[in-house]
């Protein structure tokens, strides 16, 4: 695999002005792009996603000088035609091992976020809460007819009910990240 | 498990290494250039989880998941949520559910009970006359002028606030600025003032959006103590931007410790409780 050595800050600076001219947006531009860089490679089976992703971006910056005249188009594709080089060098060193599988979780490992889920669930609207438990009680049993009978009662499509679902649970683990990293053994984890 | 479309199955069999070359790269290609896809995507992952967490993927699928879906410390940390969720329904699976309904409507239970019993109904039809007439006479003794004033004056300063947020922002005058960022459990943080002294006219707090975004907002000003003040509603992020701004004229706000809870509203106007952020006003 190639040498890729650090950015300079005027590349860097010169990468965030070609995805956006306006800073902040620039700013989140990159996260994003960084963010799903990551999902790739973690979905092609590399285990140093995030490395790969800043390497990708480093030979992106370092050719922003250029192409930003040249090039046409959202540059969120140039980024994966970096990416997909970069993957085949490193399936070329290290081929594409078998991840293992996650290891069993025990009561003990469970038991903060176990505190601090229910926590958490006591901060949601009461009609959240129930509604959140219900449909994981009704998902526990696989019973799609559950999940409709709770989605009538609620005069909601299915698409609807999963979407307020899925919203209350997002709410959910971002507060349970959060109660984890301020508990004293949030750092295990 | 609810039927999923053909974009679902794609995105699951992506997650599980279950494309050949020229599909994955297809969604690849979308999830860095689509942000709804992204987004999706994103749901379908925690999606996987779940069903990995709550023992329902079929065999197969539990099998690839274990060969292919690599873990990081974001997507360990997802796990182990999706295993706290699962772990608690379980212990919590024996507890009566309470009734998830709307409650029906009073007047069709009313006339049901009228039915079922006609040797009450006519008693009860001039009660109920009686009382539709003499109502607002008694809501004028059991609401005191005082809390009439309030509510007037509540609606004065929401008419005025309505109208300030609507105004652009170079018609404005002197503002304290106040970026805030929400706060997911109380008392977390350090809480960030406001002093609202001087020159000052208005406060501008930019409320940082979590995650979960939502087209428009309403923000409800409330004291520490959960007492309601006001309401501001219509409030959208400006394109592309991660906050919301509310302006607040100072003089509506005593030095003192305030939270805003700020709902979300959903595209069938329901709304959400989205966010809450925590402020100090000094003057």
């Amino acid at each position: 695999m190639k040498n890729d050595e650090g950015l300079t800050q005027e590349q860097f600076e010169l990468l965030l002005a070609w995805l956006d001219p306006d800073p902040v947006r620039a700013g989140e531009r990159y996260e994003k792009i960084r963010r799903r860089l990551i999902a790739i490679f973690l979905n092609r089976r590399c285990q140093e996603a995030e490395d790969l992703a800043d390497k990708t971006i480093n030979r992106v910056a370092k050719k922003v000088g250029e192409l930003k005249d040249s090039y046409v188009g959202d540059p969120a594709r140039y980024f994966y035609g970096v990416a997909k080089k970069l993957l085949l060098e490193y399936h070329r060193q290290h081929g594409r091992p078998i991840p293992s599988p996650p290891p069993p979780v025990t009561h003990e490992e469970l038991e903060q976020p176990l505190a601090c889920l229910d926590k958490c669930l006591a901060q949601l609207p009461p009609e959240n809460k129930e509604l959140i438990l219900h449909y994981y009680q009704e998902q526990k049993k696989a019973k799609i007819a559950a999940h409709k009978e709770l989605g009538e009662q609620l005069r909601l499509k299915a698409g609807a009910l999963r979407a307020r679902i899925f919203r209350i649970r997002a709410k959910l683990e971002e507060c349970l990240k959060e109660c984890l990293r301020d508990s004293p053994e949030g750092n295990d984890i | 498990m609810s039927r999923q479309s053909d974009e679902e199955v794609l995105m699951r069999k992506y997650l599980l290494g279950d494309l050949d070359e020229k599909q994955q790269e297809q969604v690849e290609e979308r999830l860095l250039c689509d942000d709804g896809f992204a987004d999706r995507l994103d749901a379908a992952q925690d999606h996987l989880l779940d069903d990995y967490a709550f023992n329902l993927l079929p065999e197969g699928e539990r099998e690839k998941f274990e060969q292919n879906f690599t873990l990081d410390g974001e997507r360990r940390e997802k796990l182990l949520f999706a295993q706290a969720l699962e772990s608690y329904v379980s212990a919590d699976d024996a507890r009566p559910r309470e009734d998830v309904r709307p409650p029906s409507r009073w007047w069709k239970n009313l006339l049901l009970l009228l039915g079922e019993h006609k040797a009450w109904s006519a008693a009860a039809f001039a009660t109920l006359v009686l009382l539709i007439f003499l109502a607002p006479k008694i809501t004028s003794w059991l609401k005191p002028d005082d809390h009439a004033a309030a509510s007037q004056y509540r609606a004065d300063i929401e008419r005025q606030l309505a109208e300030l947020n609507r105004r652009p922002l170079e018609q404005t005058q002197p503002t304290f600025d106040l970026t805030l960022q929400p706060v997911l459990l109380r008392g977390g943080g350090e809480l960030k003032e406001a002093v609202l002294a001087g020159q000052i006219k208005n406060l501008g707090l930019k409320l940082a959006l979590p995650q979960v975004r939502y087209g428009r907002y309403r923000a409800l000003a409330q004291t520490v103590e959960g007492t309601e003040l006001f309401a501001v509603g219509g409030l959208e992020p400006a394109s592309g931007a991660a906050e919301v701004l509310l302006r607040i004229p100072s003089e509506f706000l005593p030095a003192g410790d305030y939270q805003i809870e700020l709902k979300g509203v959903a595209a069938d106007g329901h709304e959400e409780s989205a966010a809450r952020y925590f402020f100090r006003v000094r003057k």
